[in-house]
């Protein structure tokens, strides 16, 4: 009788044991896929933070293009806001990355801008962070589809219903945003 | 910087022109050694022969042994001067006119190499060094990017006591082959390495699965980076101290190149991303940027031989165009 209920205790304690296990395994995957959206907001920001020094750049030689550099200068206040829905976010960012096309495809038009040292170096910040928000989309992706064959393959997906973890979406690029002209292609490779 | 295929004309040229006689004098050091090395021996042997009818009955068996050691050690004694001018004429004649021809600022050294503390700073191999030898140093820059390579023999010993209480010691290659290191084209701060996957080219899945177990022990390169493209983690397995990093370096186009790289070049490949630096281990069996052995019959060396030999020399060129190095788009001039 005794012996019984020992195997018993170790059998419900060795099933504790997996299930808290199960338990952490999902909850730390679920902590990477938030830090990596968060890493996502780090690069933006550092995006967006370059835009009022280069409006400051360009507004000098770029005479006609007042409306777009206003409309940029909107987008980015809208942006940064944080006051946003997540799908609003993503339709001010991408107004923000088409406006940004735009931008760059005009430079072509005013030579001296072209051979303004302080843009150059804009332009290489900007290809910079561009090529770093690229790395955190990926990482972000990377993490979700960890997470999300963690909740939907054995076991854990045996737990993750009841205990409310849910699939989290991979980041694809917008129509918009897959037409949406290279800065990179600015300069000769 | 010129393009690939005037270099080839100007190496047939250099090769007609002022090879030429080089490759003929190169030839007949070459005989000549081995004639020494020859006649040398033809006196030896005799010799040792003579003492032994003379002397044998009264040496033991370990005397004949040290003799003929000593025998050995004389006979290499007498040729090794000789051998030694041969090696250092082809490197100084033959290797620094190609490393000229390749690029006027790119500079050899024959005796020179990759320092020890380069190579540790890498990280990439166990650190522990009992031997390391480096030479055929060359360095140069090539468009924005600057480089520097040798060749690199780096070994560990372990010693082991037999029941009898002999001691031996063994000499295990830590690595052997061409070391590179270039300054790469972006900006970072952690630690990434690429290293070769063995565990996943064998076991596929479970054998990812075990390499992320062994990361969670072994932390010396990081943790596991999972990269999307299947064909490069094949390959290679990516550690990293920062995962957002890692794939800021490794974008989708480089990892495209160091699949071709890597699939060209057929041999192990160890990269770290270290400081903005790029590390590059080529483990190769081959003695690079030696002359032919004195041994062979005839080893005047030809067009081809020599464009061989070019091949070698022009690795940074290579490299760095394969890795797009001189892309310089970003805030790294």
């Amino acid at each position: 009788m005794g012996g019984l209920l020992v195997f018993l205790g170790i059998v419900v304690v060795g099933f504790l044991v997996v299930v808290i296990g199960i338990y952490n395994g999902l909850v730390g995957k679920r902590n990477r896929v938030d830090q990596a959206f968060a890493s996502i907001d780090v690069m933006l920001k550092k995006r967006y933070d370059l835009v009022p020094n280069l409006i400051a750049t360009v507004e000098r030689y770029m005479v006609h293009e007042r409306e777009l550099l206003t409309e940029i200068t909107e987008l980015r206040t809208r942006a940064i806001a944080g006051d946003l829905a997540p799908e609003q976010r993503v339709a001010a960012e991408n107004g923000f990355n088409a406006a940004m096309g735009k931008l760059m495809v005009s430079v072509e038009n005013y030579p001296d801008l072209k051979a303004n040292t302080n843009f150059l170096q804009l332009q290489r910040s900007l290809n910079e962070v561009e090529e770093q928000i690229s790395a955190a989309r990926r990482a972000y992706n990377a993490a979700t589809t960890e997470y999300n064959n963690a909740i939907q393959m054995f076991p854990g997906n045996l737990m993750a219903g009841p205990m409310g973890f849910m699939r989290r979406e991979l980041f694809e690029a917008s129509m918009a945003e897959r037409q949406n002209v290279d800065v990179r292609s600015m300069f000769q490779r | 910087m010129q393009q690939a295929s005037s270099k080839t004309e100007n190496l047939a040229q250099l090769y007609a022109g002022e090879l030429q006689p080089i490759v003929e004098q190169l030839e007949a050091k070459r005989q000549e050694a081995r004639r020494r090395a020859l006649m040398s021996l033809a006196g030896l042997v005799p010799l040792f022969l003579i003492l032994m009818l003379i002397f044998g009955t009264f040496l033991d068996f370990f005397a004949v042994i040290i003799l003929g050691f000593a025998g050995v050690i004389t006979w290499l004694g007498i040729n090794r001067s000789v051998q030694q001018k041969y090696r250092e004429f082809f490197k100084s004649e033959v290797i620094a006119r190609l490393a000229r021809l390749v690029d006027p600022s790119l500079v050899y050294y024959q005796d020179s190499g990759i320092s020890i503390e380069e190579f540790r700073r890498s990280n990439l191999f166990r650190n522990q060094i009992d031997r390391y030898r480096a030479e055929d140093f060359f360095t140069g820059l090539i468009g924005a990017t600057q480089f520097r390579f040798s060749e690199v023999h780096a070994e560990y010993k372990t010693t082991s006591t037999d029941s009898k209480g002999r001691r031996r010691t063994q000499w295990h290659t830590i690595f052997r082959g061409i070391f590179f290191i270039a300054d790469f084209n972006k900006h970072f701060n952690g630690r990434t390495y690429v290293l070769p996957d063995n565990a996943e080219r064998m076991l596929g899945g479970i054998g990812r699965m075990f390499q992320s177990l062994v990361s969670q022990v072994d932390r010396r390169h990081g943790e596991l980076v999972m990269m999307e493209d299947p064909e490069f983690e094949q390959i290679f397995a990516v550690r990293s101290t920062d995962q957002v990093e890692a794939r800021y370096i490794l974008s989708t186009s480089l990892m495209q190149r160091l699949t071709e790289f890597r699939q060209q070049l057929n041999q192990p490949l160890h990269i770290a991303f270290i400081d903005s630096q790029i590390y590059l281990a080529i483990s190769t069996s081959k003695n690079h940027f030696e002359p032919p052995s004195i041994w062979s019959t005839n080893a005047l060396l030809s067009h081809a031989d020599i464009t061989e030999y070019f091949q070698d020399v022009r690795m940074a060129e290579q490299i760095v165009e394969d890795l797009n190095l001189n892309l310089r788009i970003w805030t790294k001039k």
